[in-house]
This record gives C-alpha cells, sequence and structure tokens, in this order.
C-alpha cells in the first residue's frame, strides 16, 4: 500500500494497522486492527468535536456571560408564553437549546427559563412537562 | 433666573478617549450613580470605565442622552417587568434606530449596558438578539452568530428525542 503525500498522520497510523492486519493474516489480527481503527476514529471524533467548542469559543456572541445570554434567551420565549397551542411554539424557544454546547447548557442551568408550564389538552407533551419539571427545578411553576 | 448649573462629570475610555457629560445623563448607569454618590467631595480625575471604548461609550451616551429625565427603574418596576417581559420584545422607533448597528457593535453595546448597569439599554439590545434568533432553525442560528454544531452523540440524541415531543402529543 502506497500513502500518497500530504496525508494526515491519522491516515498513515491508519494504514499501518491495515498493512500490520494483512501482514499477519490471522483473523484475530483482522478483528484487533478494527476495533484500534474504531477507537481511533471515536477519539478524532471527540478530538474534532473538542476543536468545534474551541472555535465557538471565539464566536463573538460567546463574550456574553451566561446571565446575558439568558436575558437574550427570556425574549425569545414570547413566541409561546401565554398565548396559543404550547407544542409547536414551545419547540421553536427549544431551538436556542439545540443550537451549542454551551447555549444549551446556559438554558438547561437557568431554571426560571423552564417553569412556564401550560396543562391543557394543547398543552406540552408528556416528554416536555417532565423535563420543564426537573429543568425548572425549586424555582416557583406557573401552570 | 438663570437654570442651576448641571454638574458635568469626566469619564475616560479603555482607549483613553475621554467624555465630559451632565451628571444626569450618567447617572443613567446605576454603576456610575453609585461611584459618584460614594464619591463625597468634587472630583476632577476622570472617572475610569476600563471595559468600554470610546466608540462604544459615544453610542451609550447617545442613548443616556435621549433618555434622560426618564425615571429608572426601581427594585418592584424591575419585578413587574420580568413578569411581563416575556411578552414583550417591541422596541421603539426610536430605539430601533439607534440600534440598527453592525453585529459587533450591537454586542458592544450589551455588554457595556451590562457592565455600567444601564437596563433599559440591556433590554433593548438582547431584544434585538432575540428577534434576530426568533423563527430560525438552529442551523440558520450558528450560520448568523458564526458557530458550529459541537454536540456530542449522547447530546445530539437528547436533541432527537426533544424534536419528538411535539409529535408525541
Amino acid at each position: 500500500m502506497t500513502i500518497r503525500p500530504g496525508y494526515s498522520r491519522c491516515a498513515v497510523a491508519a494504514c499501518t494497522i491495515i498493512m500490520m492486519a494483512h501482514a499477519s493474516e490471522g483473523l484475530e489480527d483482522v478483528a484487533a486492527a478494527r476495533d484500534k481503527i474504531d477507537k481511533e476514529i471515536e477519539a478524532l471524533q471527540e478530538c474534532i468535536r473538542a476543536l468545534r467548542s474551541a472555535r465557538n469559543h471565539l464566536a463573538p456572541i460567546s463574550c456574553f456571560p451566561s446571565e446575558v445570554l439568558v436575558h437574550v434567551f427570556e425574549y425569545t420565549q414570547d413566541e409561546w408564553t401565554g398565548t396559543g397551542p404550547f407544542p409547536p411554539e414551545f419547540s421553536k424557544w427549544l431551538t436556542v437549546t439545540h443550537v451549542s454546547q454551551n447555549w444549551r447548557c446556559v438554558a438547561l442551568s437557568c431554571a426560571s427559563l423552564w417553569s412556564t408550564i401550560s396543562i391543557s389538552q394543547h398543552s406540552y407533551t408528556k416528554g416536555a412537562v417532565e423535563a420543564a419539571l426537573e429543568r425548572s427545578k425549586l424555582s416557583p411553576l406557573s401552570l | 433666573m438663570a437654570a442651576p448649573a448641571t454638574q458635568q462629570i469626566k469619564i475616560r475610555c479603555n482607549d483613553e478617549k475621554e467624555f465630559t457629560v451632565d451628571r444626569d445623563v450618567l447617572e443613567r448607569s446605576v454603576l456610575i450613580k453609585n461611584m459618584l454618590e460614594d464619591v463625597t467631595e468634587q472630583q476632577d480625575a476622570p472617572i475610569p470605565l476600563p471595559n468600554v471604548s470610546g466608540p462604544v461609550m459615544a453610542k451609550v451616551l447617545e442613548y443616556c442622552t435621549h433618555h434622560r429625565g426618564e425615571p429608572l427603574p426601581s427594585a418592584d418596576t424591575e419585578q413587574s417587568q420580568d413578569e411581563t417581559r416575556k411578552r414583550t420584545t417591541d422596541i421603539s422607533e426610536w430605539d430601533q434606530k439607534f440600534i440598527t448597528v453592525d453585529q459587533e457593535m450591537l454586542f458592544e453595546i450589551i455588554l457595556a449596558a451590562n457592565y455600567l448597569d444601564i437596563k433599559s439599554l440591556l433590554d433593548v439590545g438582547c431584544k434585538t438578539v432575540a428577534n434576530m434568533i426568533k423563527g430560525k432553525t438552529p442551523e440558520e442560528i450558528r450560520k448568523l452568530f458564526n458557530i458550529v454544531n459541537d454536540f456530542t452523540p449522547e447530546e445530539e440524541a437528547q436533541i432527537k428525542k426533544e424534536n419528538e415531543w411535539a409529535e408525541d402529543r
């Protein structure tokens, strides 16, 4: 197997593992090599994820302290608080928790963001109610 | 009879830019108001504001000058505003025009309002960011703020579950 110039160190390492497995021609060695590559892929994926988080720290909006970000999130809630059937609007607001790890962490840590729960035919689903109850912690609830 | 002269206060920003401003304008900032109340003797030395640059302070002062004389929020009004805040992302016409700036300046104004403790300006800034977010998908929000998806596979699985909440009903 030839390795073209420009391949990353990881690709070189992977090729070495494959060559060793083929050279030994043992099924156990091939399985072990596959496991090793799987673990390597997992580690690299985690490494990429960590780099993505580090990149997010450099985004201008990341200079907001948590309390300011919470303040912004509170204002995004006006789409669903108080009127209308809740699930679609709830899922709209929930969008802020699906943007990045930091946004999710800040939103889930702020109990007051989760303390308004609508109990009616058109209110939260069971899963949403359970999540809201858990995330609202000891915050007074508005039902 | 001539009106009493307004006391002028000097402030210095982190880029050495100095401003001389009427005291009542500066007192829109609770931080500066408290600093001024703590000083019994008149001082000529400018108040240092190490977290705010000159261009941002100029914008903040534009806001404070426009809103001078308006009542500052008390603890009681803050509480009642907290209860209704979620429903009101409307911004007055003047404030809307004032806050129509590029994203970098918008964030700087928000940070300055937070540091200087100017609640009404912080509200205007946060409402503006909230209005930018509303109605967008996570990917659109990421693109808007130059952020990327950094969730773990476990978090992705939980998010997928949450997206199904609306469908489970």
